[in-house]
């Protein structure tokens, strides 16, 4: 099997549509170890230990999740510790900031030299900053109640976003999702 | 439209980053002990300097489950003290039983009957207040019930990593020192 890049993967559906469900498979299927940053402490997550922010430095395997509202000091102790691994920030909305004054920044600079993949959870495209937008390899879409137009000047290949959005949209399941790619 | 199974894509392998020796020795470091004392002549590094610099706050210190859950335990006691009687007295009577608890409180002889109303009417007004006292006799946790619970609750607060900070616990300390003194403003005269 022939190596791939790393991957950053924005999952976006409005509340209740099968979101952690969905990623609660990816974590399970996932071959590394995975830190879920779990600021809404979901149910489906229960069952994996909790870690403090200064495991980070020793956590080696396996799945952990964070629970602390210290994003800072969480983010950057990834950055200088986590490698090699999948890390899931639920309800990015958080992280949302101004690009020159947030964490993520760095986590999006470093992730392929610490071979990191991320997966990041929003409500609605409206809520994505584009910068992350412009580093993510995927966006797996989920139903949300917006008009994707109006976030046209900031998502990459918006043709093809805005074509999954509609087929979601229109389906009649309503834990439809579509997985397009918007950067190779 | 072309459609990808991120699944599938995540299952790949990917090319294996090492850290360089300066992280891994601190990755590879004891977990950090609040407690330990630094070894006589340890020569403290100098701060580490520039970008590589981990900008990490001073980590709080939780306080204990155990601790937690006792404080937790008698903040409910605290609330159930204050309210429950209240609410007994409002739902275990009707309101012609509450008028003749009230008027025979008020004169003072429970012994006698009220001319405006029947013996039977009386003698179940009599029996409900007897039971209600009896109820707000258990309403405060025993110590032992207090220990009965203090386990379980300090091992759902470690299970779920439920942080309470120092600034919190106190405001509970103090609520809970306060309750019983609130309590007057809700009785009734």
């Amino acid at each position: 099997m022939s190596e791939r890049s790393n991957l950053i993967t924005l999952v976006v559906g409005s509340p209740k549509v099968g979101k952690t469900t969905y990623i609660s498979e990816l974590v399970k299927k996932y071959r590394k170890k995975v830190l879920i940053i779990d600021i809404n402490s979901e149910k489906l997550y229960k069952d994996y230990p909790v870690i403090t922010p200064e495991q980070i430095r020793t956590h080696t395997e396996g799945v952990a999740r964070i629970i602390n509202e210290d994003h800072k000091t969480v983010l950057s102790l990834i950055d200088r510790y986590f490698y090699n691994g999948l890390v899931v920030f639920e309800d990015a909305t958080v992280y949302a900031m101004k690009a020159t004054e947030n964490p993520v920044k760095n986590l999006l600079v470093n992730y392929r030299h610490r071979n990191r993949d991320y997966i990041f959870t929003f409500h609605s495209l409206r809520r994505i900053p584009p910068f992350i937008f412009e580093m993510a390899n995927y966006i797996t879409l989920f139903r949300t109640a917006e008009n994707v137009v109006e976030s046209k000047g900031k998502i990459p290949e918006f043709p093809v976003v805005a074509k999954a959005f509609e087929a979601v949209k229109k389906s009649k399941d309503q834990y439809c999702k579509i997985t397009v790619q918007t950067r190779p | 439209m072309e459609t990808h199974d991120l699944l599938q894509e995540l299952g790949k392998e990917t090319e294996v980053k090492t850290p360089n020796p300066e992280i891994q020795a601190e990755m590879s470091a004891p977990a950090f002990d609040p407690n330990a004392q630094p070894p006589v002549n340890e020569v403290i590094p100098e701060a580490v300097q520039g970008a590589q610099a981990p900008p990490v706050e001073p980590e709080e210190m939780p306080i204990p489950p155990k601790e937690s859950a006792k404080l937790f335990i008698e903040m409910l006691n605290g609330i159930s003290t204050l309210f429950l009687p209240g609410i007994f007295k409002k739902k275990l009577t009707t309101p012609k039983q509450k008028e003749i608890l009230e008027k025979l409180e008020a004169s003072g002889k429970d012994d006698e009957f009220l001319q405006e109303y029947s013996e039977e009417e009386q003698r179940a007004a009599l029996k409900k207040r007897d039971l209600i006292r009896e109820a707000i006799r258990g309403v405060p946790f025993t110590e032992e019930e207090k220990t009965f619970l203090e386990d379980p609750l300090a091992k759902v607060i470690e299970k779920h990593g439920m942080k309470t900070s120092p600034e919190v616990m106190l405001v509970i300390a103090l609520l809970t020192v306060a309750m019983p003194r609130v309590a007057v403003l809700f009785r009734e005269p």
